[in-house]
């Protein structure tokens, strides 16, 4: 028996091992091979254009989504390296490197830190999952038109383009689009259908509801992640909503009118938004402990207001955020009394900044924002979170020595705001018009 | 004998079957590699690094980012370009020439890591801890939160807190890796070792009267080595005198631990302890007296 089955396995063996082979390959070359080809053609399409390319770059993980951002990119030819801008920071370029590889196919690598790239990539305590952000794409498709991303965290997909004008240009205009834009709601017709909405502006969310009668009643509703364009807002895709289809939308400043083909919408301004104007004159500022006078300075380009008063020997500066029509106190380093010198301490500057429950400071825009009572006649502003980090809390504002290559030193010892440290947190703090004869 | 009856006939078989698969279709390999590595073109700070690490050490000092070097499990980012070149020199003038200087390039050349690769930030874990560096097989040195560098690069303290003690325990478990150090280390303050709670109380602020020298010691054996022999080397002996006086009742236990470490290092790798902390030391100080500049890439 033994010897049975030690035969028949053997004649398999025999037997199995006379073939013919007979593959056809489907393709001419080797998928190595066609990858570097599609590596060694797309290096130089990135090179190609004399503007460089923009992309529209989509933002967004599980858990949050950011909408889309318009960027520059102007790859060399030599080296590895590009240059990014964005519509975010006009003022300024960073450049940094590329490389093509391939691992699921070919793939588009930004492989050193670029300031406007990997912005959305950066961990921290608060996001260990970083916000979204992918620097690392799939080629899908490619040509001298269109170049379309894939990216490898986010899934989402970021389009490329050619620039026909300068990247400085082009982000500085849509930058100033992005600051004239700052309708928060909306209502109108889709099809023959009435809906009304949100626009989150920062996030670039666009969500849309349709209006019934009965507020109770189940009412359908869709979010869309949109990007600024030169007309209006591009939907992140097309979607189908209440039998019409949404792509894209054309906006009008002038009467603030969204329309497409079967869409009209109407949009509003933030019922609580004041204009910069409003905002001069002198207050009592209240808080935790007490209260103190300031006085409401314009300034020259007319983005912020000088508050004499916090100190005796040195003045804050509360920002105007034209999407919101408030104030803002955030971050910054703190001015001697009427002038634009920044106070130091030896090597130390002094900052003003908001300090979390975490027991870490806001550096990055978090801090307060005033929110009207919606009173012409006694008109109060209360401080509230400003919404710039929603996981950044803070009732606290504290001066304190920064040191440029140290960071954070220790609390000034030359200044103190007010009467003692300003603490406030929400309802208890306000800026109150000192006098009422105000406008 | 039964079994050696068989064995002819199962020579026969293979043969039969060798031949048989011989006769088959011949084909053509593909000359070419089917392995691909990405195409990057050589900068400035490249030749530098050819002529610094690659060249002299046979060490791969990676900057630009790889997602297959890089810990899946963490958002990880790129190192920034200018930051990665003062990391360069960081290593290579704390770390690679301090061991050629006590121990001979010989020794950097056999034991010292044959990879580094940087990325941006600290890899974050979810439990509010951050990774700040790993070494792995003994081969590869990974460090994180390069993009930070310019904050901490003035202080001593900061430098090593975030960075070089992180190179110097990293490569301790190199050594280790290569040679294992004596159990009796472990029997010291065996029943101390707390894993991942090493970062909550009372570990976190009375690991010192525990016998041990920082709150990490107490994850395990291997770091409590690491810990002992990077804190050891980073700091100046006025500050060891301090923490262990700090240290109270603990200190006993961690002067036992450091005389396996002195005795390991000595018979293990011929290494003095104490010189390689002097050297540390001043090498420490140069970097943050501006002797050394880091940012130049000329190849001299």
């Amino acid at each position: 028996m033994k010897k049975l089955t030690f035969f028949l396995m053997s004649a398999v063996v025999v037997l199995a091992s006379s073939c013919l082979k007979d593959q056809k390959d489907y393709f001419d070359k080797s998928s190595a091979e066609r990858l570097q080809e599609v590596q060694e053609n797309l290096r130089a399409l990135l090179a190609d254009n004399q503007y460089g390319w923009r992309i529209e770059y989509f933002i967004g993980n599980t858990e949050q989504d950011r909408g889309g951002k318009n960027l520059t990119l102007k790859f060399g030819k030599d080296l590895d390296t590009v240059c990014v801008r964005s519509e975010e920071f006009v003022d300024s370029s960073f450049t940094s490197h590329f490389k093509l590889t391939g691992d699921d196919g070919p793939v588009l690598s930004f492989d050193t830190y670029n300031g406007i790239l990997h912005k959305y990539a950066v961990p921290s305590s608060s996001y260990y999952e970083a916000r979204g952000g992918d620097f690392e794409f799939l080629i899908i498709d490619y040509s001298p038109e269109k170049i379309v991303l894939k990216g490898k965290r986010s899934g989402k997909t970021s389009v490329l383009y050619p620039l026909a004008e300068d990247a400085k240009t082009f982000t500085e205009r849509l930058h100033q689009s992005d600051k004239a834009f700052y309708v928060s709601s909306f209502e109108g017709t889709l099809g023959s259908t009435a809906v009304k909405g949100e626009i989150d502006v920062r996030n670039r969310q666009f969500t849309i509801t349709e209006k019934l009668d009965d507020e109770y009643a189940d009412a359908e509703t869709t979010t869309l992640p949109y990007i600024l364009t030169e007309k209006g807002l591009q939907f992140y895709e097309p979607e189908e909503f209440l039998g019409t289809t949404l792509e894209s939308l054309t906006y009008s400043a002038a009467d603030t009118t969204f329309s497409a083909a079967g869409v009209s919408l109407k949009g509003f301004i933030p019922k609580d938004w004041r204009p910069y104007e409003f905002f001069e004159g002198s207050y009592m500022f209240l808080h935790n402990d007490g209260m103190f006078q300031i006085e409401l300075v314009p300034t020259e380009d007319q983005e912020s207001y000088r508050a004499n008063g916090f100190g005796t020997n040195f003045d804050i500066f509360m920002f105007y955020d034209i999407k919101t029509g408030r104030l803002n106190i955030e971050a910054q380093f703190v001015t001697a009394k009427g002038s634009d010198e920044v106070l130091q301490e030896g090597e130390n500057y002094v900052i003003m900044a908001p300090l979390g429950e975490s027991g870490f400071f806001g550096l990055d825009g978090e801090g307060y924002s005033s929110a009207w009572n919606m009173r012409e006649d006694r008109p109060v502003y209360v401080w509230e979170n400003n919404g710039r980090n929603a996981r950044f809390m803070s009732s606290e504002l504290m001066l304190r020595l920064y040191n440029l290559t140290d960071g954070f030193v220790r609390d000034s010892q030359g200044y103190s705001m007010g009467p003692s440290v300003a603490k406030f947190n929400g309802n208890k703090a306000s800026l109150t018009p000192k006098s009422m004869q105000k406008r | 004998m039964k079994t050696k009856a068989i064995l002819p006939f199962q020579v026969i078989v293979l043969l039969v079957a060798g031949i048989c698969a011989v006769g088959c279709q011949k084909e053509e390999l593909n000359p070419n590699s089917v392995i691909r590595v990405a195409q990057t073109q050589k900068n400035d700070f490249d030749r530098w690094l050819d002529v610094n690490f690659n060249i002299p050490y046979n060490i791969e000092f990676k900057y630009r980012y790889e997602l297959n070097e890089s810990d899946l499990n963490y958002f990880t980012i790129p190192a920034e370009y200018d930051c990665s070149i003062m990391m360069a020199h960081l290593v290579k003038y704390l770390c690679v020439e301090t061991y050629d200087e006590v121990a001979g390039i010989t020794f950097t050349r056999t034991y010292f890591p044959k990879m580094f690769f940087l990325t941006g930030e600290w890899e974050y874990r979810n439990n509010g801890t951050i990774i700040l560096g790993t070494a792995e097989g003994g081969k590869k040195i990974f460090l994180a939160g390069v993009n930070l560098l310019p904050e901490y690069i003035n202080n001593v303290e900061d430098l090593n807190t975030y960075y070089i003690k992180t190179i110097h325990h990293e490569f301790t478990h190199i050594l280790n890796q290569t040679k294992d150090f004596p159990v009796e280390f472990k029997a010291i303050t065996g029943s101390g070792y707390v894993a991942d709670s090493w970062n909550e109380e009372p570990y976190e602020s009375h690991h010192l009267e525990y016998g041990f020298i920082t709150d990490y010691s107490q994850y395990s054996e291997d770091e409590d080595f690491a810990e002992m022999l990077s804190e050891y080397i980073t700091h100046t002996p006025e500050w060891w005198d301090r923490t262990m006086k700090a240290a109270g009742d603990g200190a006993a236990s961690i002067m036992a631990k450091l005389d396996i470490v002195r005795s390991y290092m000595a018979d293990a790798f011929d290494i003095d302890l104490d010189e390689l902390r002097r050297t540390v030391n001043r090498r420490q100080q140069d970097i943050v007296n501006g002797k050394v500049d880091l940012h130049d890439i000329t190849i001299k």
